[in-house]
């Protein structure tokens, strides 16, 4: 080929570089940078992992009177299921709280570590935060590398790894179990980069975390609830109790354990004979998911936030079915309880005494009708005057 | 002695882009864009934007 024609296509390539670069760069113009919202709409309710991820979006939608809550899957409960999940409490009455829910399923003590790091760096409202956990979070072996790298932020591990009020031992603890989890070292080491190179890695990573989560937020804008802010008013816990009892005794009438009926009916029930004693190896104690939730709270110690663990219990005759006695669930509550104890400024709301009250649960592990009226109250309480309710 | 080989698909497309340079220019541009553009957009946005679902049998 003539050196002429080399040139001419040489030339051409590099022409479709310039414009692929063009479209990249164009892109972050046509998606609104993750700030952008209506300040008469209230996202704190919306299930997302996107918003969950999103500093900038999080802290442009935290007011005066925002209560930041991480928790996973127990978000996703839908309020025609139970009706009583903190969208339909928090968002559609006044009681002068609001609450800001981030994490989806999967998002255990690690990833709230890194989301409270992130979070809290410039502080929190009243400098407050709740957290939820479970047993599920606990099982033997910790969460699956793929599940976790799933759910993996880049956002808030860059977020993480920038404020300064987290100590470096902290950091180092957080990277050594990204990489434990399969989380590869150009990432791990670009969020804290010690030469150029790493530097680049940084800005690539994040510029594309960045475009995912415009794009992510562009959902989550269309499913915020309109935002009350009028005259706030105290809750009545009794009355919202006992409505939620009636609502329970009409969606659980197909089981003795208080379940909802189309989860018992399509999950539960064909699949109970297959599960008896099925878990009786499980001991809640091979994880280093104790260890991520006192890094969490060493966290929220060093920026200065005063933590509510919410411990969400399990349904006890399910457990006990599959085989996990309530000696071993027993002692997995008193793991967390004396990890939470190691931290004087930590308040405790602990529902693992609830496992056998029927209609606390609406499945085997999730808030039901009155579990989430009796969490709220917890939350409402802490966020009120420090959280009487339950507290160490 | 030797027959003459048969003129192979790629034979004769490098013909025509010697023939038509700035049509060749065209598609090399136009590939190279779209290639680039089409990788970004899958490791940008690719398995994102729905919610994890909680996955019962997990406990």
């Amino acid at each position: 080929m003539e050196p002429q024609v080399l040139k001419q296509r040489f030339a051409a390539m590099m022409a479709g570089v310039a414009v692929a670069a063009a479209v990249v760069a164009g892109s972050f113009f046509v998606l609104p940078p993750q700030a952008t919202h209506d300040e008469a709409v209230d996202y704190g309710y919306v299930y997302s992992g996107a918003k969950s991820s999103s500093v900038d979006f999080i802290k442009a939608n935290l007011r005066e009177n925002s209560l930041l809550v991480l928790g996973s899957s127990e978000f996703s409960t839908p309020a025609r299921t139970v009706p009583q999940i903190p969208a339909q409490t928090f968002g559609t009455n006044d009681y002068g709280i609001h609450t800001m829910l981030v994490g989806e399923a999967f998002d255990q003590c690690l990833w709230d570590a890194m989301a409270l790091g992130a979070l809290a760096d410039g502080g929190l409202p009243h400098n407050k935060v709740a957290v939820i956990v479970g047993l599920g979070q606990f099982t033997d072996g910790g969460l699956d590398n793929s599940s976790f790298g799933e759910r993996f932020s880049y956002t808030l591990y860059q977020g993480f790894c920038a404020n300064e009020q987290v100590p470096a031992v902290l950091k180092a603890y957080v990277r050594e179990r990204l990489s434990q989890q399969g989380i590869d070292e150009t990432t791990i080491r670009s969020g804290m980069p010690k030469n150029p190179l790493e530097l680049i890695d940084g800005m690539v990573l994040g510029a594309m975390d960045d475009l995912k989560l415009r794009q992510g937020l562009r959902e989550v804008r269309a499913k915020g609830i309109t935002m009350l802010d009028g005259s706030a008013v105290a809750p009545d816990w009794g009355a919202l109790r006992e409505e939620a009892l009636l609502t329970a005794q009409t969606m659980s009438t197909t089981n003795d354990w208080g379940t909802e009926d189309e989860f018992y009916t399509t999950q539960l029930a064909p699949a109970l004979d297959g599960l008896k004693d099925a878990r009786k190896e499980e001991t809640y104690t091979n994880t280093p998911e104790y260890e991520d939730l006192d890094c969490f709270l060493s966290v929220c110690d060093a920026c200065g936030i005063q933590p509510l663990v919410v411990i969400q219990p399990s349904l006890g005759p399910y457990y006990d079915h599959i085989g996990i006695s309530r000696d071993t669930r027993w002692s997995a509550y008193q793991h967390i309880r004396d990890v939470v104890a190691t931290h004087p400024n930590a308040r405790l709301a602990d529902f693992s005494d609830r496992e056998y009250e029927k209609y606390f649960l609406f499945d085997i592990v999730h808030f039901g009708w009155t579990g989430w009226i009796d969490a709220e109250h917890a939350l409402y309480d802490f966020a009120q005057d420090g959280g009487s309710y339950g507290a160490q | 002695m030797a027959r003459n080989k048969k003129k192979t698909l790629r034979d004769r497309f490098d013909e025509w882009l010697s023939a038509h340079p700035k049509a060749a220019c065209a598609i090399i541009g136009s590939s190279v864009a779209l290639t680039l553009v089409g990788i970004f957009l899958f490791v940008t946005f690719s398995g994102f934007g729905s919610s994890a679902e909680f996955i019962y049998n997990q406990f």
